[in-house]
């Protein structure tokens, strides 16, 4: 925590929801976002969709931020983040399109933003019984160990997109956002921690996908371990801007 | 150590040094950063390990080593260019389809000037 740090909870939040080809299950995300957290406002973010996930915001009166091309999560991310910034809101929350975040932990996360600049939602936090392949654990128990030591904050959780960023992580992120995959999450824990932001965690369970097909294939999860890994070390290396 | 291998070696660090220098300005795409790192290793272990340049290249059937290194370095940018190209035509058709939308996005913006006007004209 920082000396210089003002901080209370935020007063204008946005909910960005990124979405790829999820005309089945946004409907439901949007469903959830109304009756739980209705004060939030909303932008979706279609990320070069060929389905018709852009009528589903369009048809509910939700502002929807159309990218012509598929430019992956971090860059769906980063025009939420513009997108904030340029509509004056003082906090993001993450809520992805294919109903894996759960929305009842919303208020929860942006209430932590008191005390911290980003705010991860964790699947590992208070053992909720999240169940991933071996491999998968081994390597996120290894990321979010090496990114522990770095930001010198204790991290169960470090390839959670359900995640809160104050206003300070906004200007950051506006900025600029990782965009390739992994690096939305692991290597956006490295930006935020170069620009002096505090990043901490509060326990969230995830829902499995409901509904839809997830973008990714089996060899591409597998794959999923190296990638992992090459993004960290390359954020690592990185000069900082 | 012989000259060629000094020279070998040579390269080998400066191809290294340049890749993690690229790397550290984010000059490099993850991809590319690590098939140079790679590339860079492997110069470098050839550079290193006396006879293992030979080894491979009688294991591959070539009769003189410097025939495979040329091979090597002939298919490597083969590979390359073919995948350079193969990225050029996506960029340029993602380029294309933004282009398409400002125009239609222009188009937009126009009509609802005009709407906007007309309205005030009424007035």
């Amino acid at each position: 925590m920082l000396a210089n740090q003002i901080s209370r909870v935020p007063a204008r939040p946005l909910i960005v929801v990124p979405a790829l080809n999820e005309e089945a299950t946004l409907p439901k995300v949007l469903a959830e976002l109304a009756t739980l957290v209705p004060n939030f406002s909303i932008v979706v973010v279609d990320d070069g969709s060929f389905d018709d996930t852009k009528s589903v915001s369009q048809t509910r009166g939700i502002q929807c931020l159309r990218i012509p091309i598929n430019i992956g999560v971090g860059g769906a991310m980063q025009a939420g983040f513009v997108y904030a910034m340029r509509n004056g809101f003082d906090a993001v929350v993450q809520v992805d399109g294919d109903g894996q975040h759960p929305v009842s932990t919303v208020p929860a996360l942006v209430e932590a933003l008191a005390t911290s600049d980003v705010v991860v939602g964790s699947r590992f936090k208070n053992e909720t019984g999240f169940r991933v392949s071996w491999i998968r654990r081994v390597v996120m128990r290894f990321l979010a160990a090496v990114l522990s030591r770095i930001l010198k904050t204790e991290l169960t959780d470090v390839t959670s997109g359900f995640r809160a960023s104050g206003p300070r992580a906004i200007e950051v992120f506006a900025e600029l956002y990782p965009r390739q995959y992994l690096g939305d999450t692991v290597e956006s824990l490295v930006v935020a921690h170069r620009h002096g932001l505090s990043v901490s965690e509060i326990s969230a369970t995830f829902r499995p996908r409901q509904g839809g097909v997830p973008s990714q294939s089996n060899l591409a999860a597998t794959l999923y371990v190296g990638r992992a890994v090459i993004v960290l070390l390359l954020a690592l290396v990185h000069k900082k801007q | 150590m012989s000259n060629i291998r000094l020279v070998a070696l040579v390269a080998g660090v400066l191809m290294s040094v340049l890749t993690i220098e690229l790397m550290r300005r984010k000059s490099l795409r993850e991809k590319y950063a690590v098939l140079w790192l790679l590339l860079s290793g492997f110069v470098l272990l050839l550079a290193v390990v006396p006879g293992l340049l030979l080894w491979f290249a009688n294991l591959f059937g070539f009769a003189l080593a410097a025939n495979f290194v040329f091979f090597l370095a002939i298919f490597g940018l083969f590979a390359l260019a073919m995948q350079f190209s193969v990225e050029v035509g996506r960029v340029e058709h993602e380029v294309g389809t933004l282009a398409e939308e400002l125009a239609l996005l222009r188009n937009e913006v126009e009509n609802v000037k005009s709407e906007l006007q007309g309205q005030r004209g009424f007035e």
